[in-house]
């Protein structure tokens, strides 16, 4: 017989998967991107042209429809968030941890499924802000280009990255509604009351500054999108590395 | 009797680790929104050192906390669940109803509090660096009023999404992203122009006494806002008193 110690990553990813696909949650979080996305892009066709909204065929109309495909990035993150702390929520951590001692290497895998996951919801929403701009044309095939491309990708990045920095704070805080709301209070306040603070500049280093750097944000503010894409990595494996090492040491009975 | 049970909820919240993580959260959010407005007086647009409408954007920071305060109720509300105590709350006041209600009179008692520290904080702060005048005006008095009534109105709000919701991840998650990324994102598109006066966060600011375009009348943004907890209320209370908790 194998010893359950040896069994390999492969093996712990595909039932992370399961796990996943098994529970309503993540499919309920998937729904929200989908809807996230879509609404916000419908709309923007329909304003097109109104109260100073870009026209359908600009630049403009095409950026916003695709600038959409980002905004699931928070649920990536809460995702990220409730794999780790589902499995302290419902005490099935234990259970876990006995059959798989090394902890770092479920944590691992856990890692790679919730980035998988993300990259796939990402793919997935840029596709639903194509399938919304393509035949509106708001995204035009004519004017597509290289610089456009590298925005749609730095976009369904966003979400992988996302999804691992929640995985890293859930491992962090443990308690899922402080999990879950901590990320998203910074996100969507904090972060920007703190950095008003700071010296100018430093902005650029936020998540929310890195992270318009990963989609290529055309602002000459945000850092280039290759430094961007590794500080926003960084600060993901950064806080991997502290919740996997507090995990490690957690008495989990 | 309701009064020994929400004394219960007071007793209850004061010994809760989360209700002073999130009144130090609100105090040093509103510490840093006012360090923000002091940073900028003497800047470009900024109000000017002493003027009235610097004294007003020091007290703008308190609603900083309207965050917390929501959260509060929504904890308040479904922390018996979180933590699997609800069998023996509802063991011990059958009348389910009224738990419900005497955790939303204690979140409503606390806010008062929240607010007038909200307020004063900011101001004292502007005191202190010189940035205002000390004067106990009835403006002060106005201000702090209007801040009591709308954290007593973002508390039962969050009070009565725990109450609907229950799962307490679900219920802190749900009106972050509803507050702080629906309504925001409705009003920036004019097909949605007209909708954003009739949601809780729009009806909000004009109890609080706010105007914006479009904005509805005082009595029909309340008369609204009502409605709107008494759907909360409703299906909280139906989940809430139909429930099993063995």
């Amino acid at each position: 017989m194998r010893n359950r110690s040896q069994v390999s990553l492969l093996a712990l990813v595909r039932t992370e998967l399961v796990a996943l696909g098994t529970v309503r949650g993540p499919w309920l979080l998937v729904a929200a991107t989908v809807v996230g996305t879509a609404v916000p892009a419908l709309l923007h066709v329909l304003d097109a042209g109104t109260r100073g909204a870009p026209s359908i065929g600009t630049s403009g109309a095409m950026l916003a429809v695709l600038d959409t495909a980002g905004n699931g990035s928070r649920i990536a993150l809460l995702l990220g968030v409730l794999t780790l702390t589902a499995e302290f929520r419902h005490n099935t951590v234990t259970v876990l941890f006995l059959h798989l001692p090394r902890r770092t290497r479920v944590i691992l895998a856990k890692a790679v499924t919730v980035a998988l996951v993300g990259a796939g919801v990402g793919v997935l929403d840029l596709a639903v802000a194509l399938a919304v701009g393509l035949p509106s044309g708001a995204v035009p095939w004519s004017v597509l280009n290289g610089d456009i491309a590298l925005h749609a990708l730095g976009q369904a990045l966003i979400y992988p990255v996302y999804a691992l920095l929640g995985l890293g704070v859930g491992a962090l805080l443990i308690h899922q509604p402080l999990g879950v709301v901590l990320p998203l209070a910074w996100l969507l306040v904090v972060e920007g009351l703190v950095l008003d603070l700071l010296p100018h500049g430093t902005d650029r280093w936020g998540l929310a500054g890195l992270t318009a750097a990963l989609s290529y944000a055309p602002d000459e503010l945000v850092l280039p999108i290759l430094v961007g894409g590794l500080a926003l990595a960084g600060y993901a494996v950064l806080l991997l590395s502290l919740g996997t090492a507090r995990v490690a040491r957690r008495d989990i009975t | 009797m309701i009064t020994p049970l929400v004394g219960a909820e007071l007793r209850q919240l004061r010994k809760t680790p989360a209700t002073w993580g999130l009144l130090a959260a609100a105090l040093l959010l509103c510490l840093a929104w006012t360090a923000m407005v002091l940073a900028g007086v003497g800047g470009i647009e900024s109000p000017p050192r002493g003027s009235m409408r610097l004294r007003d954007a020091l007290f703008g920071a308190s609603s900083i906390g309207c965050l917390p305060v929501l959260l509060l109720g929504v904890l308040a509300m479904t922390g018996e669940f979180h933590y699997r105590t609800a069998t023996f709350a509802f063991l011990a006041v059958p009348v389910r109803s009224r738990v419900v209600a005497a955790k939303t009179v204690a979140c409503l008692l606390l806010t008062p509090l929240i607010a007038v520290a909200l307020v004063m904080v900011p101001y004292a702060t502007g005191v202190i660096t010189g940035a205002v005048e000390l004067t106990l005006d009835r403006h002060l008095v106005a201000v702090c009023l209007r801040v009591v009534l709308v954290f007593a109105c973002w508390a039962v709000v969050g009070a009565g999404i725990g109450a609907a919701v229950g799962n307490q991840t679900v219920a802190v998650v749900l009106p972050l992203l509803w507050f702080g990324v629906v309504e925001q994102m409705s009003g920036a598109y004019a097909f949605l122009q007209g909708l954003q006066a009739w949601l809780p966060g729009g009806l909000l600011v004009v109890v609080g006494g706010g105007r914006y375009p479009g904005s509805l009348p005082l009595w029909a943004a309340a008369a609204a806002f009502a409605a709107y907890l008494f759907v909360l209320f409703g299906a909280g209370l139906r989940r809430i008193t139909r429930m099993d908790v063995t």
